[in-house]
């Protein structure tokens, strides 16, 4: 039916390949969308090489475009829903995503990571937050660390 | 693949103060005002220098902080604090519950003159046409103002904001009992408006019809709940003619969520409400606390304090014993290290002379933890402390 649906390729950190469909990444991918634009992809031989990007990553993200792509007419409910499930992840995984949607700029994307923090940091006391984010050295001087928790005691 | 496994392995822990500087500002300035002042700029220095960055305080929001928070922590000072932070380049910020002519005078005298939307909700009496008129000409750029809920501001204050602030282009009126007099004010004085909100508003037909002719830019007109005004003929025709956007009377109010009658009393009561129940979880703590009664606890804590010649205003020891009494565990850790101290150095003899200053020190705390009977006295002495 009509002109084979155009591919691109993508290469993530550990050099495994992936297939997606041209008008999913250029849709969401501004640093994507730019590449084919202005030409500089090659449909016969051209990788877009994604070194910062892990596989497990790559996957997401791709999930999150494909998606968002062919469901965006669904209703704003259903599509929440899935964003939620979608972001499920530990803080390393928000990590790498959140790296990766910033790299490819992928605006809904990074929007959803930064509500997704928001909602982490909301109502959590400091020492919460640092075991979520997984801060252990903080970077304060003992006695900054010292005085600050002696001033505000139930901040902590 | 064996590759994949080494490096998504379950110990790779990655570090969040390694994102770079952009994104953690991004996260940082998507955050209440509430929790950078709370949290945040505790957590490293990192993130405390981005915290400390006047364009991050162009943006202060201060509502839904909650009934519990607002008893807890002094509101209106940590307000006063960021706008501090905003070093003059405050352009929008949104007060709720807090905001009191003082504060709005403490924002132009800091020199926050580029304001340009200010949301003042639910402050009931807080807010006045003084304190309004007062800083209506000092904030010419401002492009919208929302005082849904206050109370104490009439047509005074309309017509001085109209004449003060010729940029304004939404305004927002909702539930503070105005009438015809406060739509002819709107109508003569802010000819620029586009947005226009007047949920609860006495005004009838003629109110209306000075609006539609005194505001040509007006696009939106929310009119729900004014019951007296009568969209029919030719009114109605005109407004379907004017505006974009109309909510007439009896449009479902499902977006607008202060249409009750009495809000100030809900308010008062669910901080009442609030009061009692800590008051009910001391009580139910205290009589945990067998052998070693809270106040024992409390006189020895007294001569500790004093010994150690702290503030006797020092609110935050006085906080740190409080969490302690409603915290059962941190309780009982608490009277173990006590008594060990106690055993070491039997101090209690030595003090009998200052019995009488002691007293009062541990009357003044009495007060503060049980003898609640009046809950909005302990509202003024609030306990926390920002």
């Amino acid at each position: 039916m009509g002109s084979p649906v155009k591919k691109i390729m993508l290469c993530s950190s550990e050099k495994e390949i992936f297939s997606v469909e041209e008008q999913v990444m250029v849709q969401h991918s501004v640093i994507i969308n730019n590449m084919i634009e202005d030409g500089s992809y090659n449909h016969e031989e051209s990788k877009i090489p994604l070194d910062c990007v892990d596989s497990k990553t790559l996957k997401k993200v791709i999930d999150y475009c494909t998606h968002h792509t062919h469901h965006h007419n669904d209703n704003q409910e259903d599509l929440e829903a899935w964003d939620a499930q979608f972001l499920n992840v530990d803080s390393n995984g928000l990590y790498d995503l959140l790296m990766a949607a910033n790299y490819l700029e992928i605006r809904n994307l990074l929007d959803l990571i930064y509500g997704t923090i928001k909602n982490m940091i909301k109502g959590k006391k400091i020492d919460e937050i640092r075991r979520i984010f997984n801060i252990k050295d903080h970077g304060f001087t003992p006695e900054e660390e010292e005085q600050n928790r002696k001033e505000y005691p139930h901040f902590y | 693949m064996d590759y994949q496994s080494i490096n998504a392995g379950p110990e790779k822990k990655v570090n969040w103060l390694d994102l770079p500087h952009d994104l953690t500002l991004m996260i940082i300035g998507k955050l209440a005002t509430f929790e950078i002042l709370i949290s945040t700029q505790f957590v490293c220095p990192k993130w405390r220098r981005i915290c400390m960055d006047p364009l991050l305080w162009r943006t202060i929001n201060m509502c839904d902080i909650g009934i519990r928070n607002s008893v807890d922590y002094k509101l209106e000072k940590m307000c006063r604090h960021a706008i501090d932070r905003s070093c003059g380049h405050l352009i929008d910020i949104s007060i709720e519950h807090f905001g009191t002519d003082d504060l709005l005078k403490y924002i132009i005298d800091s020199g926050c003159h580029k304001l340009r939307h200010l949301r003042l909700v639910q402050c009931f009496y807080g807010i006045s046409d003084k304190g309004l008129c007062e800083i209506a000409e000092k904030l010419p750029l401002l492009e919208e103002l929302d005082i849904t809920l206050c109370s104490g501001v009439s047509s005074i204050a309309l017509e001085a904001i109209g004449r003060g602030c010729p940029l304004l282009k939404s305004f927002k009126y909702n539930n503070n009992g105005g009438d015809n007099e406060e739509a002819l004010a709107i109508a003569q004085n802010m000819s620029n408006l586009h947005h226009l909100q007047l949920v609860r508003n006495y005004l009838d037909n003629s109110g209306l019809s000075a609006i539609l002719d005194g505001c040509p830019h007006l696009e939106s007109l929310d009119l729900r709940l004014c019951h007296d005004v009568e969209l029919e003929g030719e009114l109605r025709t005109r407004c379907d003619e004017q505006l974009k956007d109309l909510r007439d009377p009896n449009a479902p109010l499902d977006d607008f969520k202060f249409c009750g009658l009495c809000f100030e009393i809900a308010y008062d009561d669910a901080v009442f409400d609030y009061l009692n129940e800590k008051r009910v979880q001391e009580q139910e703590y205290s009589e945990i606390a067998s052998d070693d009664t809270i106040y024992e606890y409390q006189k020895r804590e007294a001569e500790r304090v004093e010994k150690e010649n702290l503030d006797e205003a020092d609110w935050e020891e006085i906080y740190a014993i409080w969490e302690s009494i409603k915290n059962p565990r941190l309780w009982y850790k608490r009277l173990i290290r006590e008594s060990n101290r106690g055993k070491k150095n039997n101090t209690k003899s030595k003090k009998k002379k200052k019995r009488g200053r002691k007293e009062y020190k541990i009357n003044n705390q009495k007060r503060i933890y049980y003898e609640m009977e009046d809950a909005h006295e302990l509202l003024q002495s609030s306990v926390f402390c920002f």
